[in-house]
């Protein structure tokens, strides 16, 4: 710098310069001085395994609630098992054996046992006969409370306290909404194969509790749930028409839906309960109609000479989807509530028959056909994404639970003592489970969660 | 000419003064760290590529798919009448299966020799991939050398844990295995490379940061609703004692989104695994390089569905 000042008339433009490149080496300066230097790591792998947590008996004060209090642990620790998503510890394990849910456990204990979250509980019945059950949901190594609840209710009820507490749970340490605190129905069958008696029933999500609600003598099919679960739909065939009714669960009250000459099939509530939407058959022709329920208005919405049935609602009303053989085989077609720009989204091989909308909207299950095997799938409703979860001998009738992780089916068994029973799947397709029924059991529909 | 010279003499001093005074901006501070931050994982990287050039990412999961392929031939040793073109068709059935898996890698692992010996048996006839299949079992070792410890546990890790994505792709997917083989031939040259510059790695490097990862991979249980939300990124910053336990509790960075369930549930997920996976095995004379960790848990690759 100072030659090129010397070596030239001392401009103010040479110095400016120079006092510039000064600045710049300031600042060049400043940046390289060494601040505190946190080394940055992203992990993007991690596990997918159950979450270890620990299941305590709820204390009680008397025997007699100590006994609720245990029974309800149970449920708990079944429910968030049946979930794949948590790995119940064995109660022997434990090394703290808290009694009073007010004083913090010792954590210590209960990371030797590698649990990572810690449920405890208390029962107590109230002077007024009402059951009080309490229970705190503590992060083990954090040390510290995620959720504490407590729930009044008569005693019959407990198992559907238990069934809240582990709705409570799930959320909070999955961030989804829980479905535990839901109920099944479904087609019952008993006797023996071909002349097999269809009965409607309810159980607990769970399998117990389990309820008959119509007498056997007309075949039942279909049964869906209305988004308020005090009513079902469902098909039946009275002197051999099949026809839709409804069915309040509380009153018991059943009636036809509509009057039409030809036959209804595959009932569905609308998502706001107002609308029951189905397909009536002509002859080989088969269209959607929507019906109101209050109005009892028909509006029809597809007109093809092709089979359209299995309508289902998007979560938000806005769009059916829906199964067609207008292009040569039964294929999953998706369209606006009205009826507009109907189109094709499954271009897989095999055929594919009744496509549910998930509550989560994000995906449309589906059973399909293809090469001897039924399997049951989710696809987007823009087509893209296709994924089996489920593929064997028979599946079908796939049912959402309320939060759009878990499907249910039922799978038919071979042979002649063989029946369909319910199973449970997730969205990975990695947790099946059997669901236990009294009898053979078809068709579930899974209710919206309680209120 | 020379009143020009003290001028300029006095101007440069008067603007360094200046610059002195006010130019420090504090808005340029906080660019420093990350500045720091970047440059320090460049170094590792390089010292990284050097090592197993640029498969890096591929080549860790082979790697350890390699090393279970070898109990797969030895089950249909045992039958021997089976003909060679079924193996690949009994990869996907036997993986999820937990008992015949852990011995025999046991046995890779401590006598290298005769199981490549058995893969030369198998598949002699095929390929003539059996160079390479023994050029392999040396690598683990090597990359063990630095990290000792850390390294096992990822191997134990996804002995354990690895029914995940990549493992899922390796059992849903028959005609990777080619692949890997192909990617695996190519490591191994890159590996022969680095035996002779072995020695560098003086700063915390890309294996080292890797080992950290792979003692996370056991302990962080992504939460299943981080399905729903695809930029569900937790920022922790933790502060590391030279003996690998936590000096303070984590500190969340981005703790605004605590009202969002998915958020909170990531967020406490992540949090559990830095407190349960300590104490962290790091190279203790670079602990100036790892005593603070600003760490993004990002589950994306995870629920890639």
């Amino acid at each position: 710098m100072n030659q090129a000042v010397q070596n030239r008339k001392p401009g103010r433009r040479v110095v400016r310069f120079a006092g510039l490149l000064a600045v710049a080496v300031m600042m060049l300066a400043n940046l390289a001085v060494p601040a505190k230097a946190a080394l940055k790591i992203e992990i993007t792998q991690g596990n997918m395994n159950p979450l270890p947590i620990a299941i305590t008996d709820f204390s009680g004060q008397q025997a007699k609630d100590a006994a609720v209090g245990s029974d309800i642990a149970g449920v708990i620790s079944n429910d968030l098992d049946r979930s794949g998503l948590f790995k119940p510890l064995a109660k022997a394990s434990f090394i703290d054996k808290p009694t009073d849910i007010n004083v913090q456990p010792r954590f210590a204990d209960w990371r030797v046992i590698n649990a990572q979250a810690l449920v405890t509980g208390q029962v107590q019945v109230q002077p007024d006969g009402r059951l009080k059950v309490e229970f705190r949901l503590w992060d083990v190594y954090g040390e510290q409370q995620l959720v504490g609840l407590q729930f009044f209710t008569t005693p019959q009820n407990w198992r559907r306290v238990a069934h809240l507490v582990a709705d409570a749970i799930y959320q909070r340490l999955t961030g989804e909404s829980g479905y535990f605190d839901t109920r099944i129905v479904y087609v019952s069958e008993a006797g023996p194969k071909g002349k097999r008696v269809k009965r409607l029933a309810i159980m607990d999500q769970d399998g117990y509790n389990p309820r008959v609600l119509t007498d056997g003598r007309d075949l039942v099919l279909t049964p869906r749930f209305s988004p308020n679960s005090q009513e079902i739909t469902y098909l039946s065939y009275h002197n051999n028409r099949p026809r839709v009714y409804l069915l309040d669960l509380e009153t018991g009250q059943q009636e036809v839906v509509g009057d039409f000459p030809g036959m209804t099939f595959a009932p569905r509530f609308s998502p706001d309960g107002q609308r029951v939407v189905m397909s009536l058959q002509k002859g080989g022709n088969a269209d959607i109609y929507t019906m109101d329920l209050r109005t009892r208005r028909v509006t029809r919405i597809t007109n093809t000479a092709a089979i359209d049935t299995a309508p289902s609602y998007s979560p938000d009303g806005k769009f059916i989807t829906f199964e067609s053989d207008r292009g040569g085989t039964q294929q999953v077609y998706v369209m606006n509530a009205d009826g507009s720009n109907q189109h094709r989204i499954s271009f897989g091989k095999g055929s594919y028959a009744t496509p549910v909308w998930s509550p989560r909207g994000d995906l449309i299950a589906f059973t399909k056909l293809t090469g001897g095997q039924f399997q049951i799938g989710v696809i987007s409703p823009d087509g893209s994404g296709e994924r089996i979860l489920t593929s064997g001998y028979h599946n079908e009738g796939p049912t959402w639970a309320p939060n759009g992780r878990v499907l249910m089916l039922f799978r038919e068994t071979p042979g002649a003592s063989g029946g369909p029973n319910l199973w449970s799947v997730d969205l990975t397709g990695y947790n099946e489970r059997k669901v236990q029924t009294p009898t053979f059991a078809s068709d579930p529909a899974w209710s919206p969660l309680l209120e | 000419m020379r009143n020009g010279l003290y001028f300029s003499v006095a101007l440069h001093v008067t603007v360094i003064l200046l610059a002195l005074v006010t130019l420090p901006a504090p808005k340029v501070l906080p660019s420093i760290p990350s500045a720091v931050a970047v440059e320090l994982v460049d170094i590792g990287d390089v010292t990284n590529f050097k090592k197993s050039d640029k498969p890096t990412d591929k080549v860790k999961a082979p790697q350890k798919r390699i090393v279970k392929e070898t109990p797969l031939p030895v089950a249909p040793q045992q039958d021997q009448p089976k003909p060679v073109e079924q193996k690949p068709e009994e990869k996907p059935e036997p993986a999820p299966e937990p008992k015949p898996e852990p011995k025999p890698v046991e046995k890779a692992e401590e006598k290298p020799e005769p199981t490549p010996d058995k893969v030369v048996d198998a598949e002699a006839e095929k390929v003539k991939k059996v160079e390479p299949k023994k050029a392999e079992e040396p690598k683990p070792k090597k990359a063990e050398a630095k990290p000792a410890k850390p390294k096992p546990t990822k191997d134990k890790a996804k002995k354990k844990d690895d029914f995940d994505p990549t493992q899922i792709a390796a059992l849903l997917n028959k005609v990777p295995d080619k692949k890997e083989k192909t990617q695996a031939e190519e490591s191994t040259q890159a590996v022969s490379d680095d035996q002779t510059e072995s020695a560098f790695a003086s700063k915390l490097s890309m294996t080292e940061i890797d080992a950290f990862r792979a003692q996370m991979v056991k302990c962080w249980t992504v939460p299943a609703g981080a399905a729903n939300a695809a930029d569900l990124v937790v920022q922790i910053e933790v502060n590391l004692n030279k003996d690998g336990t936590l000096a303070s509790p984590p500190q969340l960075v981005n703790s605004g989104r605590l009202s969002d369930p998915y958020f909170r549930a990531a967020a406490d997920s992540a949090m559990r695994a830095i407190r349960m996976c300590q104490p962290y095995k790091m190279p203790a004379d670079k602990y100036d390089g790892w005593k603070e960790l600003e760490l993004d848990f990002n589950p994306r690759d995870m629920l890639g569905g």
